[in-house]
This record gives structure tokens, sequence and C-alpha cells, in this order.
């Protein structure tokens, strides 16, 4: 009796996280990719460690694009099972430390399957932005 | 220590306060932030403003202003077709780029040359006409190295009571002297529900 009512319970667990959308991306990539890229060195600041496992910085690239902006990639990894969504926003600084405003800093939204990395870019909106700052967030619907 | 079960059920109520529930009366939003309201059956100005500057940036990463023989390149604002059957103006698209553009110093706009040979701004061309028959020359050659043109156009899907709407936003840039567009890219927005949202 109780097996089968121990049976029923993991099929009903099985079943709403089929429903939920536990799923995960198997991925493939060169073993030795031939890219080269400009590592940055960043330093974080983790005030939600819940969205730390929903995106998890991996790396920050850099390089210069239209001869004389910068360009960033962060890539982010969904660590859980789940899609989930993420929203993010870009705010670019020139060599005072002063914001750079622009139209192209805004916050945007990218869904992002279990396991999979994600590549989040910007470019700098003039070429007196020298640094950025990333800001991520769980999602705000109500 | 004992936890009154008072506490217990306004915990929930305080934490949701905390997190910026929505509001029961008006209140401002940052038009660029994550708050505002998504809906199913229109583009909404966050769509216009993510849209504009995906492609602004695509624009500035593709090198192609960097070509242009005067720098920054002047560029024309061609036809913006809404094939969309929602009534907006396409400025709220084509605006950001505008300005975005403007402030990467690669490209500034004509505001004296438009479609069908009307000027944006009629007062800056006739005063550029005066200025140049006062001075007994010819009248300003404004011919732009780019122009820039596009289409906005939207497909819906639906499953059991799930509406899909996708709105995708087509730009070409045209190198004015060869015809040829030298850069062109689009950008899709798929948003997918029940019933609109506060929030995403």
């Amino acid at each position: 009796m109780k097996k089968s009512a121990l049976r029923i319970f993991a099929a009903a667990t099985l079943g709403l996280a089929l429903l939920a959308g536990c799923s995960t991306v198997n991925t493939v990539e060169p073993a030795n990719p031939q890219a080269r890229p400009n590592r940055v060195d960043d330093k974080r600041i983790i005030t939600d460690s819940d969205l730390n496992d929903i995106a998890y910085v991996q790396n920050v690239y850099e390089t210069t694009v239209s001869g004389n902006l910068k360009r960033v990639q962060v890539t982010i990894r969904n660590l859980t099972s789940t899609v989930k969504n993420v929203n993010y926003k870009f705010t670019w600084f020139d060599g005072q430390g002063i914001v750079v405003d622009s139209p192209m800093s805004l916050y945007q939204s990218v869904s992002i399957e279990g396991g999979a990395s994600l590549p989040l870019t910007s470019t700098a909106p003039n070429p007196k932005a020298v640094d950025f700052k990333l800001e991520l967030l769980g999602s705000v619907r109500r | 220590m004992k936890t009154s079960p008072l506490f217990l059920a306004v915990l929930p109520a305080l934490l949701l306060a905390g997190c910026g529930s929505p509001p029961n009366s008006a209140q401002y939003v940052d038009p660029n932030g994550p708050r505002t309201i998504v809906s199913l059956n229109q583009i909404d100005i966050q769509d216009f403003n993510g849209a504009a500057a995906t492609m602004t940036q695509s624009l500035l990463n593709s090198g192609v202003l960097e070509k242009a023989p005067t720098q920054p390149a002047v560029m024309a604002i061609s036809r913006i077709t809404n094939d969309t059957g929602q009534q907006f103006d396409t400025d709220y698209l084509i605006k950001n780029i505008r300005v975005a553009l403007n402030n990467s110093g690669k490209v500034v706009t004509t505001t004296t040359t438009g479609l069908g040979g009307k000027a944006e701004d009629p007062l800056a061309r006739d005063a550029g006409n005066m200025q140049a028959f006062m001075q007994g020359q010819p009248a300003p050659s404004r011919i732009p190295y780019y122009s820039l043109s596009g289409k906005i156009l939207a497909s819906t899907a639906k499953a059991d009571d799930i509406y899909q709407r996708t709105y995708t936003f087509q730009l070409s840039l045209t190198e004015i002297a060869s015809g040829n567009a030298v850069w062109e890219d689009q950008k899709q927005i798929t948003k997918q529900g029940k019933q609109p949202a506060v929030g995403f």
C-alpha cells in the first residue's frame, strides 16, 4: 500500500516537473576553439543569489567595432533545469565615470532554457564611453 | 521563540509590498525599465525602444558607416511602412535610432531632405535657400549619402486559449550613389499569453 502511494507520488511529481518545463539544453562546440577573445576581469555584486543561479556570469569579453566603439559580451548560463526569463540592462560611463545617456541603455528581457548559456552584448553609445555596467534582474511580472 | 500566527499571515503581504506590487492608483514607471505593461495585441513602448536599440547596435557593429567618404555620414529617412494593422507613428522606432546614431558621432540625419521632396524642417530648408540666394550662390546641395527605409509587420497565432503575436521590425540602409542596401537587419519580438501583464 505504501509502495503504490510512493509510486503515485513519484509519477505526479514527474508529471508536474514536465508540465513546468523541466528540460535542459545539450550543446556541442569545438574542443579547441580558434577564437582568442579579449577577456575582461570583472567585479560582481550579488544581491540575489537565486538570480545568480538563473543568470550565472560565465565570462566577459571585449572588442572594438566601427573603428573606435567598445563592444562587450557577457555570457550568462542558466544553472537550473527550467526555462527562465531574465531582464538585463547595460549602462556605459565615460572616462570621468559619468553615465553616458543613450536610447540604447534600457532593460530588455530574454528567455533562457535550463542549462543553456546566452551571450548578452552591448556596443558603447559613442567613443567616449569606456566602462560599462550590466544589471541583471529576475522577472518582475505581476 | 514562538511565532505569532498573525505575523505569519501578514508576512507574505509584507514581502509582496517590498518587492513592488502593482499600484492601485497611477504612478510613474521608467519607460526603459522592466515594470511597464506588456500587451498582447499591440506594440508597447518597450518593444519600440528595444527594437531600436538592437538595430542601432547592429548598424554600428556592421562597420558600414565608416565607409562613407565624409564623416559623419549624412542619412535621410525614407519610407517606413507600418503593416501591422495597429495605428502608430513610426517615429517611435526611428527617432530612437536617429538619436543614438547622432550621439555616436557616426551619422547625422538631414531634416531638409525627405520622402517626396518634403522637408522635415521646411523652415531650415527655406532659410538655407534664402541664405544662398542672398550670397549669390546656388541652392545648397542636400544629397545624403545614406537612406534608411523599413517595414514593421505583425503575425498572430493561437493555441487553446494562448495567444502569440510576433512583431517584425525590418530596416535597410541604402548607399544612395550605388542604390545598394549596404546594411539590412530585422528584429522580431514575440509575446505570448492569455492577457496583458504588468512587468516583464
